[in-house]
């Protein structure tokens, strides 16, 4: 693989710097949707006012959908991943939180993807020249779908951006040679291990995927050199246990699933399905610098274009990725089974698939530059272009790389759907309502049990986990578009309540006597 | 001896170069005059309201570059993805007051000139290291048909949204060859540079025509530059990149999208446009090559003769050549044609004549370069004969061609009058340009008036490089629309 140089490294620089600014002209400045971001920024602020033992029993009773772990269920304590927690507490000891503060929560994805956007530029670098690097970094860095990651302000992005600087830094860190600069390669890759692994559930298998090149890399080694290397391996395991047997240890504790039951055969293929959907969805709609949303829309030929290209990562991936960099393709399709064999996995925008963009990216640069190689040695070397010629490809390169930027600047943020948002202006209206007319003791019934919470500071709950309407003493309705089920509208329908407050689409509710079975 | 004649005939280009500056400044004087009487007509409504507004609550300098950046984005968004054109439309001349209008004119005439000046100048001084007097004399006379041929007199220099679209923007495109060709010659700055590669990007984003011409420039230039292994290569190549990046915004955009399926049904195939191009192109040059063109190249042609002599530059495939040119100006015509299946309006057919009196100025100049390089000797035996032709016979001459030309013009009075200076003194004199003012000023007295409905008299009859404000009887059309926001009135309808 080729080495970087310092041409490159301004590059990626000056990439990074360009995404985190179209980034942060092109994402929302607060979330759509919320409740599973509640529960990430409940974590983060219970880290910053260090009463994180509390917050575990305060996640449990407000989750709003039924725990099948009865490790938890027992204890009555639920831990969430609190990797994302720990950047979110450092952004809350900096601007606490409230409704204009939170615009810098946004921050952390946008930093982390600006960075990784450069990252990935350099480890694009490493295979391919630079013109071929540059617009699949380009690429990467404005996918509207990633945008609309960022947009959820969920740590999807952020575990992306995680992944892909962990498996560029252990690239490095084989690369590079005794001295101070290998124990910092060593150490960074070792911290973003594991953070990464604190990040989601799935996060060890970036671990996995990492020391796996460090092994293939191992048996590439002259033996003589071997048992240096392998002693070197240890800096950024290090970095990596230490933090994680501490903090896990003897902090936070281990993150705890709900346990969600795996799904049959039948489901895991359609998962299988969605996946190669959403992956061709996001291509059509990434050609055309639209978010995924508009990717049902695009024109059938468009499409056509997202199956070819795809049918040149299958190239890619067979031709290049699978000899030479098969752990790749293993953390990959790993992950894909994975997040294949959740039950919900098709319900969740696309966004457990993420992690693939970056080597479905990978693979298509590889796999045109395998379709080259065929059409070069097929036409005996004629259809190479003439050497003084060649750098004419810069022309398209660069045209393609402005224009996505372009582009993208001009498409602006997606339209924020206030019907959807629990931090839209109706919400805070609300929010301040309940706050200021009900009892600081009471408990609220709602379908977003952890973003009421978070906002008004009641004990909330959803009917799950045994709760049953008769604990609470209010029930807020949230219409949202997209309907959460977490309180059935079944049992909505029966409820026993007299209306205190309507703004816009969410409705509060006093609950009568008798609605407890 | 020879010294002493090639000052004489130095002296005699110094004097056609005065003639020919003194005779396009003057012709420009009525131009310029009338300009007085132009006022903001339909488009420069709708593009100029956010600006205006912004004016008119004295928000600043930055306010009215916000609110121009917002009517392109808004545009962009919605209309059509020229973003740089969409800019500029907002920055219109009547929405700082309407007595700042008459600026467009002197904008417009002032753009192409120097564009041409700048772009003669720097081709044959670099090229040839020519004197001042022949670049001066050949600009001169090429402005001069430019500004009084112009086939849309109100399109190119009367009405700010039509003129910038296009003449504005092909007036930057001959700035940016301009600055191409000295950067090619090794003579550019990093100042030079930066404003080729800004050139190029806000050409990419202005109208298609020339959108498109510019970057075919630069991808052939650059081309070029890498076969020659030359040191200003890569200098080209980020101008072509930032030329087509832009482009590719522009193309791109959601409004086009939307517009051209509204337009399925009159454009061209893509490859049928490119064809139409060709036979479109080449019946403009029929129809635009006259008179006054003839006349032209006839100047030209010993002017540019002279230049190109004996200074060392190789021009071969004169055939070829005029063949790239003409295959460079037809590409001007193939956007429209794609888009909408016809050439276009008189604003881009102003542009297309712009660029046919430069086509035949780029092709004389080859031949005549192939000519003294080629055929050097009979040139210069040519040359040698006409010099020894006696004084008495070539002034005989000279009166006989005057005296033709004149009665020609005398024959076709017509011809005479459609020149833009001709058209605008007699519309000076016979004062059509005043009543068309004084009707504009009753309209906006009415505007002035408490009532939020009225109606407005059409401005008609007006001189033929005036327009009109395209009102109906209907307050929900665009013309309508755009008057009544811009003056605050809840409706706007033609008064009978």
């Amino acid at each position: 693989m080729k080495k970087t140089d310092r041409t490159d490294r301004i590059i990626a620089l000056l990439l990074a710097v360009a995404v985190f600014a179209l980034t942060l002209t092109c994402t929302t400045d607060r979330p759509f949707w919320g409740d599973d971001y509640a529960a990430y920024l409940n974590e983060g602020i219970a880290i910053a006012e260090g009463r994180f033992g509390e917050q575990k029993a305060l996640n449990y009773r407000a989750h709003p959908t039924d725990i099948r772990n009865p490790q938890v269920t027992q204890s009555g304590e639920l831990t969430y991943v609190w990797g994302y927690p720990l950047l979110i507490a450092g952004v809350y000891s900096l601007v606490g939180y409230d409704a204009g503060s939170m615009v810098w929560y946004r921050m952390i994805s946008v930093g982390f993807f600006a960075v990784f956007t450069g990252v990935f530029y350099l480890w694009c670098r490493r295979r391919f020249p630079r013109w071929g690097a540059l617009p699949l970094a380009a690429f990467l860095g404005t996918c509207r779908v990633l945008y609309g990651g960022i947009d959820m302000y969920y740590s999807d992005v952020l575990f992306v951006s995680l992944t892909g600087i962990a498996l560029y830094l252990a690239e490095r860190f084989t690369d590079t040679e005794r001295g101070k600069g290998r124990v910092l390669c060593g150490l960074l890759l070792g911290l973003t291990l594991f953070l990464a692994k604190e990040t989601r559930h799935n996060g060890f298998s970036v671990a996995l995927a990492a020391f796996g090149g460090l092994a293939l890399d191992l048996f590439r080694t002259p033996k003589e050199r071997r048992k240096e290397k392998a002693k070197a391996a240890l800096i950024p395991l290090a970095a990596m246990l230490v933090p994680l047997i501490v903090l896990e240890g003897f902090v936070f504790g281990k993150a705890t699933s709900d346990g969600m039951p795996h799904c049959d055969l039948k489901t895991f293929l359609f998962n299988l399905r969605y996946a190669v959907y959403t992956v061709k969805d996001w291509l059509a709609a990434s050609l055309l610098f639209r978010p995924w949303s508009a990717g049902m829309t695009v024109p059938a030929t468009m499409k056509l274009v997202a199956y070819g290209m795809m049918a040149v990562m299958g190239v890619g991936l067979i031709g290049r990725m699978l000899p030479r960099e098969w752990h790749y393709a293993i953390f990959a399709a790993g992950n894909l089974i994975g997040v294949s064999l959740l039950p919900f996995a098709a319900d969740q925008s696309g966004r457990y698939h993420y992690f693939l963009l970056p080597f479905a990216v990978l693979c298509f640069g590889y796999g045109v530059r395998v379709l080259w190689g065929l059409c070069k040695k097929l036409s005996k070397g004629r259809l190479a272009p003439k050497p003084r010629l060649q750098r004419l490809v810069w022309i398209p390169v660069g045209a393609y790389c402005i224009a996505a930027c372009g582009l993208t600047l001009a498409g602006g943020p997606a339209p924020l759907d206030a019907a959807d948002c629990a931090y839209g202006v109706d919400a805070l209206e609300m929010y301040a309502y309940i706050r200021e007319n009900t009892a600081e003791d009471c408990t609220i019934l709602t379908q977003k049990p952890r973003v009421l919470r978070l906002n008004t500071g009641r004990d909330c709950i959803a009917i799950a986990n045994g709760h049953t309407a008769g604990e609470a003493q209010y029930f807020l309705d949230i219409r949202a578009n997209y309907y959460s089920d977490t309180v059935p509208k079944e049992l909505i329908a029966t409820l026993g309540k007299e209306e205190l407050r309507r703004i816009g689409n969410l409705t509060l509710y006093r609950l009568t006597e008798g609605n407890g079975e | 001896m020879e010294t002493k004649k090639t000052e004489k005939r130095g002296d005699g280009l110094k004097t056609a170069a005065w003639i020919a500056a003194a005779v396009f400044l003057l012709s420009l004087i009525p131009v310029l005059y009338v300009s007085r009487y132009a006022h903001p007509l339909t488009d420069d409504y709708n593009f100029g309201f956010a600006v205006h507004r912004a004016v008119e609550n004295g928000e600043g300098l930055l306010g009215v570059l916000r609110a121009a950046w917002a009517t392109a984005l808004d545009n962009y968004r919605n209309w059509q993805g020229t973003f740089a054109a969409l800019f500029v439309f907002a920055l219109q001349p009547g929405a700082f007051g309407d007595g700042w209008y008459f600026l467009t004119t002197f904008l417009m005439t002032g753009a192409l000139t120097a564009s041409v000046f700048t772009l003669f100048r720097t081709v044959l001084k670099t090229a040839h290291g020519c004197r001042r007097a022949a670049w001066i004399a050949l600009a001169s006379a090429a402005c001069f048909l430019m500004v009084q041929r112009a086939p849309d007199k109100h399109q190119a220099f009367y009405w700010f949204n039509g003129s910038s679209y296009y003449t504005l923007f092909f007036a930057l495109m001959l700035l940016l060859v301009a600055a191409l060709v000295r950067i090619a010659a090794g003579k550019g700055g990093a100042a030079l540079t930066v404003f080729s590669v800004l050139a190029a990007f806000l050409l990419g984003g202005g109208n298609y025509s020339t959108g498109l011409l510019t970057l075919e420039l630069l991808v052939l230039l650059t081309a070029a530059l890498f076969f020659a292994k030359h040191p200003a290569k890569v200098k080209t190549l980020v101008a072509a990149c930032a030329c087509a990046g832009a482009f590719l915004i522009s193309t791109l955009c959601p409004g086009n999208a939307a517009r051209t399926l509204e337009n399925a049904a009159n454009s061209l195939p893509p490859v049928t446009a490119v064809l139409r191009s060709f036979a479109e192109g080449a019946r403009f040059v029929w129809t635009h090559t006259g008179f006054w063109e003839v006349l032209y190249l006839m100047f030209l042609f010993p002017v540019l003769l002279g230049v190109t002599r004996g200074t060392g530059r190789r021009f071969p495939l004169p055939a070829g050549a005029a063949a790239l040119g003409f295959c460079l100006f037809c590409s001007l015509l193939t956007p429209p044609l794609y888009a909408m299946g016809y050439i276009g309006e008189g604003r881009q057919l102003d542009i297309y004549y712009d660029a046919l009196i430069l086509l035949w100025s780029f092709v004389l100049w080859y031949v005549c370069g192939w000519l003294n390089t080629r055929h050097a000797a009979r040139t210069e035996a040519l040359c040698a004969r006409v010099r020894a032709f006696p004084k008495t016979k070539l002034v005989c001459a000279g009166a006989v061609f005057t005296l033709l030309c004149a009665g020609h013009i005398a024959a076709n009075t017509a011809e005479l009058g459609r020149l833009t200076g001709v058209n605008t003194a007699v519309s000076l004199v016979r004062g059509t340009a005043a009543d068309y003012d004084r009707r504009y000023r009753e309209m906006l007295e009415t505007m002035a008036s408490e009532e939020t409905d009225v109606a407005v008299a059409e401005l008609e009859p007006h001189p033929v490089f005036f327009g009109k404000l395209y009102l109906t009887d209907d307050p929900r059309e665009w013309a309508n629309e755009q008057l009544a926001a811009w003056f605050g009135k809840n409706s706007v309808v033609l008064k009978h």
